[in-house]
């Protein structure tokens, strides 16, 4: 039987199995192919990247074959058997990305090798690196397609270096000036409320400027080529205490935006929750139903009080000063500005 | 909060900061010769006047006149120690002086006293007060003269002299309505020493003629004689027409408050009284007569030397600081069950704060009696105040509230039955103010990591930058922020028995308690620094100062330093201002 016949056959019976098959499967579906014709025509499949092989996740010390997807094969075209090997491991990481540090431990390559074998994947953009936000110094390595897991990124709160604080300020303000047209709001009120927005038509200009009719012109901020888009620039509209547009922010992480994280009930959740610890809503079970209405909180925190109006109040060497030292009374600075009419 | 204090610590209104106000008020109002003795009293504690002539180093002459300032001024409490009486005849007796830091400390509060009077209680009230105030304690008769000069000083014949008929009945609703009260006499004995409930043995009852029997005995007749002034306290004497039918108005609330269930502080002096009135009946019929006997016939005589009922002795009246911190504490009720649940709830609440009025005596009261819907609504229209229509509706709203401000006790012959915990709602209050103080200081992301603190109990600083939805590095500058204030508390939870701090849990927690102790003496803190700019204020235009209490000065000298002078005024008033903000904030968080 020649090599090419055996190679089709191999390759059909993976097709049948696209979770991949292994060895003694290959030998009972092909009773008349020899044991040698089988290895000739793997290897020449492997080396011609039409075939995979991994290892057996349900038994790590057998492997199977995968058969690649005929765009995969293009793509890979070029690729030596290390670069393969590294690929393939990191492949296998998923969406949690590889440590290169591991990827050594794995493929049992040098460092400086696989370090130069992910240059050329990612210059094929094959592969991506991923900063953890648990590890701002530990980059890890996954597919180019994938979106990383929220444990890397951190979620939707987490811009593409940092953590994201405007974003929750901007959504903080969505929720509050909802609540506060609403008079009460469940956490499914405040859920449906974003995403009607979105649907409502917000979406649709990413880059640039974003016309919305509750709000007016936002710019859209834009960072980098990835994952972005995520929110207009607030400060003109919140500076002016003007309504804050959810739409561009669910949208913005929603299935449209590129950060691909939608918002889920237990963000909002804990978007609701901060309210509730600044003070400015507060949860009530108004129907006894076990669901909690959100309203504005009925006691405000003052604004200030009588020792936080002196300068003693908010001193930050309010204990380092006593009468007679070098900080005291007598010879305060805050007193002086505060007395200087 | 006053007097509980908290983890061993002496409570903030003992503590050194407000030592150190209550030294530099003496010394405003008195001198520096009166500051010396407090200053001894202080460091000290109660002393003899020996003692005190040993630790002050004043000459006697000087420190009995400054002794004598200080009684007057009632900064200086006195008592009478009787040692119990030996085999060779009756025990020595001594003068035990006490500093009443409490009365020092709250003098700043007198502005308020004569606003709060001024709008309750007319002009000539607001004479009589501020004339008592000023000489700290008088008789009827010297208060009268001195009211009347003043008088006269002010209205320089051009207003008619108030008519003494007038002012006596005046001063005698300020007595019945408890603003003053007699001033306690020097021979009552020291106040007993408070025990820690954990650490009072249980005694078994005396043996009859034993030493303890007799020491029982002492104890129940000291308790006696301060419940003998304690009764007296409010009683009007002989010259202001103080007769059988006035006392009784007093002795008939006094009845009608021991039917009803008391409140739970209601005299430290009574639960002894109770248990010795039971040992004793422990002890044996003969034993508990001659206790008896006895401690009837010391009560009866101190009693009747307190209420003046012989009155040979004049009677001294003074200010009674704790009826206007009990008003006060009122209002902030008040106010902050309005806030909480509404206006109407508030209107309720404060029916129910006028109708226990009568049946407490002190600010630091935790409860109210027993008090019915229809008790609530007559004392609201008896103070000519608004009763909401649906006032039991409400109340009973209240009481089903799980915050837990009222506790029902079943329907009585006046509606449903009410009891009203004071230290819930005033913490509430405490809280407010701690909630804006954080923000203030801390920022508003800093109150939101104290305020998930103070709900969630206790966690971990990554714990509080997710939960607070902050950076990692902007929790770690607020927790730490707050810790070095004594805002937060943090704890070390280690893993292994060496407690290796890369093996250890280190968790958070905000202690509303602790906060309120720390807040309660920052505020003393504060007040003495504000103290300090203002005497520094002056002492820089010190020249300036005694140009205007100068009693002729030319008027063009004075239009020459207009300006200069309207500096100095608006310094001085700024600064004063905010000290009699404070003062409020220091009510709260330590007088009521
Ligand atoms: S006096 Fe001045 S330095 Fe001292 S605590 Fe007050 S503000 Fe701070």
């Amino acid at each position: 039987m020649s090599t090419k016949k055996v190679e089709e056959m191999i390759l059909a019976v993976c097709r049948k199995h696209p979770e991949g098959v292994q060895d003694t499967v290959l030998e009972q579906e092909l009773p008349n192919v020899s044991v040698n014709d089988r290895a000739l025509a793997i290897n020449a499949l492997l080396s011609a990247l039409k075939l995979q092989i991994l290892v057996n996740p349900a038994d790590p010390s057998s492997h199977i074959y995968k058969a690649s997807a005929a765009a995969d094969t293009a793509r890979l075209k070029g690729l030596t058997p290390e670069d393969m090997l590294v690929y393939q491991c990191i492949q296998g990481a998923g969406n949690m990305g590889i440590w290169t540090r591991d990827m050594k431990t794995r493929t049992n390559l040098q460092q400086p090798k696989i370090n130069k074998i992910l240059k050329t994947l990612e210059e094929r953009l094959l592969v991506k690196s991923v900063k953890s936000v648990q590890n701002a110094s530990k980059k890890v390595y996954m597919l180019y397609e994938l979106e990383p897991a929220k444990e890397l990124t951190g979620g939707p709160w987490y811009g593409p270096d940092a953590f994201d604080s405007e974003f929750i300020t901007v959504l903080q303000d969505a929720t509050m000036s909802y609540i506060k047209s609403k008079g009460d709001a469940t956490l499914a009120d405040i859920v449906r409320f974003i995403k009607e927005t979105v649907s409502a038509g917000c979406t649709q200009t990413w880059y640039g400027r974003h016309e919305c009719a509750a709000a007016g012109v936002h710019r859209v901020r834009e960072h980098g080529t990835t994952s972005v888009q995520r929110k207009l620039v607030p400060s003109a509209c919140m500076s002016a205490r003007m309504h804050a547009c959810p739409a561009i922010l669910y949208s913005a992480s929603g299935s449209q935006g590129i950060s691909k994280q939608a918002l889920q009930e237990d963000d909002v959740q804990r978007i609701i929750n901060t309210l509730d610890y600044d003070g400015k809503i507060e949860g009530v079970d108004l129907d006894d139903d076990g669901v909690e209405h959100y309203r504005l909180a009925l006691m405000k925190i003052p604004e200030t009080t009588a020792f936080t109006s002196i300068p003693c109040g908010v001193c930050p060497v309010f204990n380092e000063c006593v009468e007679g030292g070098k900080i005291s009374p007598a010879t305060c600075v805050y007193y002086q500005e505060w007395l200087d009419f | 909060m006053a007097d509980t204090a908290f983890g061993g610590q002496p409570p903030a209104s003992r503590g050194p900061h407000a030592c150190r106000l209550a030294l530099k008020l003496v010394d405003e109002a008195l001198g520096p010769v009166c500051r010396k003795v407090i200053g001894c009293l202080v460091d000290h504690g109660m002393q003899q006047y020996g003692e005190l002539v040993r630790a002050s180093g004043l000459a006697p002459p000087q420190l009995r006149a400054a002794l004598l300032v200080l009684i007057q001024h009632n900064y200086v409490n006195c008592y009478l120690k009787e040692e119990p009486p030996t085999l060779r005849g009756p025990g020595p007796s001594y003068y035990l002086y006490e500093v009443a830091l409490p009365r020092i400390l709250q003098s700043l509060r007198v502005p308020r006293f004569l606003t709060h009077i001024a709008d309750d209680h007319g002009q000539e009230s607001v004479r009589l007060i501020h004339n008592l105030l000023e000489h700290g304690r008088l008789r009827w008769d010297q208060l009268l003269k001195a009211v009347c000069s003043e008088a006269a000083e002010e209205g320089e014949g051009e207003e008619p002299p108030p008519d003494p008929e007038v002012l006596a009945n005046k001063f005698r609703s300020l007595v019945m309505e408890r603003y003053v009260e007699r001033v306690p006499p020097c021979n009552l004995p020291p106040p007993a020493q408070q025990v820690h409930p954990n650490a009072r043995k249980k005694k078994a009852a005396p043996k009859p003629g034993s030493e303890e029997e007799a020491d029982l005995q002492r104890e129940q007749s000291e308790v006696q004689q301060r419940q003998g002034y304690q009764e007296a306290r409010f009683q009007l004497s002989a010259d202001l027409g103080g007769d059988a039918a006035l006392i009784g108005s007093e002795a008939a609330a006094e009845k009608q408050a021991g039917k009803r269930k008391r409140g739970k502080d209601a005299t430290a002096e009574e639960p002894a009284k109770k248990r010795g009135r039971k040992k004793a009946g422990d002890a044996g019929q003969a034993a508990a007569e001659t206790a008896a006997a006895e401690a009837a016939a010391a009560g009866a005589k101190s009693a009747g030397v307190a209420a003046g009922q012989n009155e040979e002795e004049p009677v001294l009246w003074r200010v009674n600081y704790d009826e206007f911190n009990r008003r006060f504490r009122n209002d902030i009720i008040v106010s902050t069950v309005k806030l909480k649940y509404g206006v109407d709830a508030g209107h309720a609440v404060h029916g129910l704060l006028l109708a226990n009025a009568r049946f407490e005596q002190t600010a630091h009261t935790v409860e109210t009696v027993v008090l019915s819907v229809n008790d609530a609504s007559g004392a609201l229209r008896r103070a000519e105040k608004e009763v909401p229509d649906n006032i039991d509706a409400v109340l009973g709203e209240l009481s089903e509230d799980v915050f837990g401000l009222l506790e029902s006790r079943g329907q009585g012959p006046g509606g449903e039955q009410f009891v009203m915990n004071f230290p819930r709602i005033l913490n509430l209050a405490r809280l407010l103010e701690l909630e804006a103080v954080v923000k203030n200081k801390f920022g508003p992301h800093g109150m939101r990591i104290w305020r998930l603190l103070l709900l969630m109990g206790q966690l971990e600083q990554k714990q509080v930058a997710d939960l607070a939805m902050l950076t990692k590095e902007e929790a770690r500058e607020k927790l730490y922020g707050m810790l070095k204030a004594g805002y937060l508390a943090l704890q070390d939870v280690p893993r292994t028995a060496d407690h290796a701090p890369s093996r250890t849990f280190y968790t958070w927690r905000a202690n509303p308690g602790v906060v309120n102790a720390r807040m309660a003496s920052d505020l003393y803190r504060a007040a003495g620094n504000l103290h300090a700019r203002l005497a520094h204020e002056m002492s820089k235009k010190e020249e300036l100062v005694q140009l205007l209490e100068a009693p002729s000065v030319a008027s063009h000298v004075l239009e020459r330093r207009e300006e200069e002078i309207a500096a100095l005024r608006a310094v001085t008033t700024r600064l004063e201002a905010s000290l009699l903000d404070l003062d409020a904030q220091i009510m709260l968080f330590n007088d009521v």
